[in-house]
């Protein structure tokens, strides 16, 4: 092995492996001219360079660190403030009903997203679909254009889908089958909608009606 | 203490606004000697990040003994971009040793003018070699080999310009 004294400038530069670091460690802590010497060559360093003409520090790379040293706690921490945005904002506005629903909903980013994305809109409305016989919530949200986002709090059983329907005069429609808790579609032209629980693949009509609700008027 | 080594401190208990203030203080530095060694910005930003995910990491590893906080982020940044100079198997300084430009500096505030006036009465082969030895990501092997100097001559030389600087930077 070289003697210390010829690897402290490596050392100083982080250019020594780990296990010549490890052995020139021991021998630094014992010995104050080394030290010295290796806090001369990194002070020297720091002095070159904070001389460089400076540049200015692009924007976004902080987030991206913070990202990185959080890893996945980021990711989860993130999927709950979805949920937790959006369970606040829909409580504001709409009171309790729905609250279960979006949390569970929260648990898929992408559906916790989307209904975050919803929400965050000034022009949407909400209504309850009402409870289940299971238990469960379920909210439909709303928007002037007619596009809908049906919110439920979980998703079908092993082998059932979700069906959604819209009912004009007598006339009653499907409107999609769904296997997830969020389902986007369109309402316009009905004068209230539902959603069923149904074999896999939906029904030709609403067999086990979950939830009802009147649509505002025109 | 300092008040960049408290951050330390805290950094090594694992608070993240600690980091949040050293990026502060420090993330332009960073990013500077990242782009003066790569050339690239692409590259830099991410030596950028590296660098302080690897602090964040390593900050227990820390110790004022061998050197400032600083002195530690900038090395670690250093060799966070002399990997990726290697990485490329190229180097930005084709040109023989012997041609290339010094150190550039900025004017910029009393340290800076102090700086300049301490590098410009530093010899243009130390000023070369310093440039070589921080900037480059030559090994002392490599660079002994590309000058033709023996290795321990050459340690003695990148030493003594290092304390030279610092002895200038040090007069008042």
């Amino acid at each position: 092995m070289s003697r210390p004294g010829e690897l402290l400038t490596d050392y100083a530069h982080g250019a020594l492996s780990a296990a010549e670091t490890v052995r020139l460690e021991e021998h630094l802590s014992s010995c104050a001219s080394c030290r010295g010497e290796v806090r001369d060559v990194r002070e020297g360093f720091v002095e070159l360079v904070e001389g460089l003409p400076r540049v200015q520090i692009p924007t976004g790379v902080w987030v991206k660190v913070l990202s990185r040293i959080r890893g996945q706690r980021v990711r989860a921490g993130r999927r709950l403030a979805w949920g937790l945005a959006a369970s606040l904002v829909l409580m504001a506005a709409s009171g309790f009903w729905g609250f279960q629903a979006l949390e569970n909903a929260a648990q898929a980013d992408l559906e916790s997203q989307t209904v975050a994305r919803w929400l965050s809109r000034e022009d949407v409305s909400r209504v309850s679909l009402g409870i289940y016989p299971s238990g469960g919530y379920g909210s439909v949200l709303l928007l002037p254009n007619g596009r809908t986002l049906f919110v439920l709090s979980d998703s079908p059983a092993r082998g059932n889908s979700y069906q959604a329907w819209g009912r004009r005069g007598d006339e009653i429609v499907s409107l999609g089958v769904f296997n997830r808790p969020v389902f986007e579609t369109t309402t316009t032209g009905y004068e209230a909608i539902g959603v069923s629980l149904e074999p896999r693949g939906g029904s030709p009509e609403p067999t086990h009606t979950l939830g009802r609700a009147e649509l505002p008027g025109p | 203490m300092d008040a960049e080594s408290e951050l330390m401190l805290r950094l090594a208990e694992g608070d993240e606004s600690a980091l949040g203030r050293l990026y502060e203080r420090l993330g332009s530095n960073v990013y500077t000697l990242a782009l003066h060694m790569l050339g690239n910005r692409e590259d830099a930003e991410e030596v950028l990040q590296d660098s302080f995910v690897n602090l964040y990491r390593s900050a227990r590893r820390f110790d004022p003994a061998l050197g400032s906080v600083r002195a530690y982020t900038y090395t670690i940044a250093r060799n966070q971009a002399r990997m990726r100079l290697r990485s490329r198997r190229s180097r930005p300084a084709t040109q023989p040793l012997e041609e290339r430009e010094p150190v550039a500096v900025a004017a910029d505030g009393a340290t800076a003018m102090a700086l300049d006036g301490a590098l410009a009465r530093l010899e243009l082969d130390e000023l070369k070699l310093l440039e070589a030895t921080f900037f480059d990501g030559f090994s002392n092997s490599e660079l002994a080999e590309r000058t033709g100097l023996p290795l321990g001559t050459l340690k003695s030389r990148i030493r003594r310009a290092l304390l030279k600087l610092r002895g200038l930077l040090g007069e008042p």
